[in-house]
């Protein structure tokens, strides 16, 4: 593989996760939030009716802790599954 | 869009003044079609030059302004902190005529409780690299008036942007404070140290959007756009981008945009 397209490799891909990283925001009772592996893990841990930190480490309030588990894990697949093919695209 | 949709308590703001050497005006017609694209029944507001496919235009007069990249060229910058007196929204998400959309990022903004969110770290696409650029010699990260999302009427936005026009009207003072060019007035400057001021200097974090704002420099060419992607050259090569982007190089853009 030649420089060059090495280095078109990786950028492509690092713009990829740019935009895998910007799609991953979402708004949730007013904050933002990333639906990354580590929201993913740590929801199913929140509460009914507690405050947990956004994005911007701002208290937010969840009421149904069932919907936000919800929400954030159909966002994470959501762009996990567009990462998978965007990335097969990219490298093959 | 019918006077009931305009009437929506949000909207994009997009200033436009077209200079000697670039047709703004292209390239806001151009940034209003990809927001009507991305950004749905959100109503759009030139500020500046009349454009025929904004929803609302407003006349503003507007200081001329001076940059040297690549040699001496005029601006017209310097009417950007008085959007919160002109905007006709709520909620206003005022951006650049140079930044691209090809996602829905902005809507996001949008619906949050955030009363100012800005840009602090920017993804280089010619070096590869995320990261921030400082103002002047300080320490301060500078933050990107490209993007800027904001709740009226607030008073502490509002005493944001009152700080925002002293920065700009005594920006001599402060190039030599914060060791700015004082040949270039820098909204990016102003912004920073106007929320750097409002906020004591204490943290910013909680006004930050949680992404980088995707640049291509001055040495990045328009290859070609379209409606869902945009075509950058330089040394390396062509790069396709399908994500909502700040093109600084913006004669190589209204040349893209025109043919």
């Amino acid at each position: 593989m030649s420089a060059r397209r090495k280095f078109n490799l990786k950028r492509d891909l690092l713009l990829l996760k740019q935009r895998i990283d910007s799609q991953s925001v979402f708004v949730y009772n007013g904050g933002m939030f990333k639906a990354n592996e580590h929201l993913v893990a740590y929801a199913h841990t929140v509460k009914n009716d507690s405050y947990i930190l956004d994005s911007n480490t701002t208290p937010v309030y969840i009421e149904d802790a069932k919907d936000f588990v919800h929400k954030v894990t159909q966002k994470h697949y959501e762009i996990t599954n567009e990462y998978a093919d965007e990335y097969k695209t990219i490298t093959t | 869009m019918s006077t009931k949709q305009l009437q929506h308590k949000k909207g994009i703001v997009i200033y436009n003044y077209n200079s000697p050497t670039v047709n703004y005006t292209a390239m806001t017609e151009k940034c209003i079609a990809q927001c009507r694209l991305y950004c749905p029944d959100i109503p759009i507001a030139v500020i500046g030059d009349k454009v025929d496919t904004a929803d609302i235009n407003i006349s503003h007069p507007c200081p001329s302004n001076i940059h040297n990249i690549q040699g001496t060229k005029v601006w017209y910058n310097l009417a950007r902190s008085s959007v919160y007196d002109l905007t006709p929204f709520e909620t206003t998400v005022v951006i650049d005529s140079d930044y691209m959309v090809f996602d829905d990022c902005l809507m996001s903004l949008f619906d949050s409780d955030q009363p100012v969110l800005v840009h602090k770290n920017y993804f280089n696409v010619l070096h590869c690299e995320s990261t921030n650029l400082q103002v002047g010699t300080s320490y301060l990260p500078m933050l990107w008036a490209t993007v800027l999302k904001f709740e009226k009427p607030d008073e502490n936005v509002q005493q944001m942007f009152s700080a925002w026009k002293q920065v700009i009207k005594n920006y001599r003072y402060y190039a030599v404070m914060w060791r700015l060019n004082r040949k270039m007035i820098r909204n990016d400057h102003a912004l920073t140290i106007a929320l750097a001021q409002t906020l004591d200097f204490g943290p910013n974090d909680h006004c930050v959007i949680p992404y980088d704002i995707v640049t291509c420099p001055q040495d990045m060419t328009v290859e070609h756009i379209n409606t869902d992607h945009i075509v950058m050259k330089d040394q390396h090569g062509k790069c396709k981008i399908t994500q909502s982007c700040h093109i600084l190089n913006k004669e190589s853009l209204v040349h893209a945009i025109t043919g």
